[in-house]
């Protein structure tokens, strides 16, 4: 294929952008949770944690959840088996994501910055 | 008796301007982004969004094959922006001045420039993937109508998978409203009046721009009198579910 033709082929089809911006989003989310743990259990140091950031996570957490949705809704119309492991898989790991970063932020709740 | 009386006087009015005002070839216009001579490409914006069935027959006063212009005896050429295109635009300059000016990048010792910043991404992102011309073409010479984004062709098949569809949406107090939208397999779907409460006035339109155009015209239950089927698929007359009507004698 042509390079035109690879650049062009990001605009169709519309299922596996919201999949592939699904998968961005895990990762990201995924080096901030690493990054977290590590600094909640291995280096005890709590001002290097993301809590300022606490709203934009969640935020964006939902927001790789609903397009991993979209996106596997996407994939199931199109009758084919491997999108739509994909598609699914993505959609598992995006769950699963919010998940831990909610049971995280529960377990640090007690460390966050005190306001008086 | 009322309803149909202003029928009756809806489609005297339609019938006498489509005598007065013949159609004319719409002059081109020059605007930012490149567009062959002789075609609007914005046109389809303002009638998805505000414009009635009023607007829609004025339109069609003006050029009864609308929103396609005629290039040859039964060849038409649509070409058009998709309308995420000022959405897209509008959300990235208004996300770009939030972020610029930092309006909303600290609430109650939270950062939220993240707020923005998506806005940011996601208008670029409708931006981009609108910017190609897209360009329809129903060629009843060879029975093919062809839908290409930018010269490459996305979609090319029989005239029976192009159609203009009344779409219905009811309130919860059992309020019927309507809409007509051109689509096709694997084509964009295309807004003409995007609400209206008039059944007759939007049936008489969509039929209109159906024969014009020569497509089918589809109602908005799935079963009924009222579609109007000019292209069947090859080997429809054997499906089980056309059921063929008795000729008498």
């Amino acid at each position: 294929m042509r390079w035109r033709d690879r650049v062009a082929v990001l605009f169709f089809p519309q299922g596996m952008i919201l999949t592939m911006a699904a998968l961005m989003l895990f990762f990201i989310h995924l080096i901030v949770f690493a990054s977290d743990v590590h600094s909640f259990c291995v280096t005890h140091r709590y001002d290097r944690m993301s809590f300022r950031y606490t709203v934009v996570l969640m935020f964006s957490q939902v927001i790789g959840i609903c397009w991993a949705a979209m996106g596997s809704l996407y994939a199931e119309m199109t009758h084919d088996k491997f999108r739509r492991c994909f598609s699914l898989t993505i959609l598992m790991l995006n769950g699963a994501m919010f998940f831990k970063r909610l049971s995280l932020e529960f377990l640090a709740i007690q460390y966050r910055e005190e306001n008086h | 008796m009322g309803v149909a009386v202003s029928t009756a006087q809806w489609q005297q009015t339609s019938r006498t301007a489509g005598g007065l005002y013949p159609a004319q070839a719409p002059t081109g216009r020059v605007t930012g982004l490149p567009t062959t001579s002789g075609s609007k490409p914005f046109q389809l914006w303002a009638q998805g969004l505000f414009c009635t069935e009023r607007s829609l027959a004025k339109r069609l006063k003006n050029n009864s094959f609308y929103p396609f212009t005629q290039q040859q005896p039964n060849v038409f050429v649509l070409e058009y922006y998709l309308d995420t295109l000022w959405k897209g635009t509008l959300l990235f300059f208004v996300c770009l001045f939030l972020v610029s000016f930092g309006l909303v990048s600290e609430v109650q010792k939270q950062e939220t420039w993240g707020f923005p910043a998506y806005g940011l991404g996601v208008g670029l992102w409708l931006m981009i993937s609108s910017l190609p011309r897209r360009r329809l073409v129903l060629n009843h010479v060879s029975g093919v109508y062809h839908f290409s984004i930018q010269g490459r062709t996305v979609c090319q098949g029989p005239m029976h998978l192009v159609y203009v569809r009344m779409a219905l949406s009811s309130d919860g107090y059992g309020r019927c409203f309507f809409q007509l939208v051109l689509c096709g397999h694997k084509l964009e779907p295309l807004v003409l009046v995007q609400l209206s409460e008039r059944y007759e006035q939007m049936e008489y339109l969509g039929r209109h721009i159906a024969r014009k155009l020569n497509i089918n015209y589809f109602d908005c239950l799935a079963t009924s009198y009222r579609h109007v089927v000019r292209h069947r698929p090859p080997g429809a007359a054997f499906s089980p579910g056309i059921l063929l009507r008795k000729t008498g004698a």
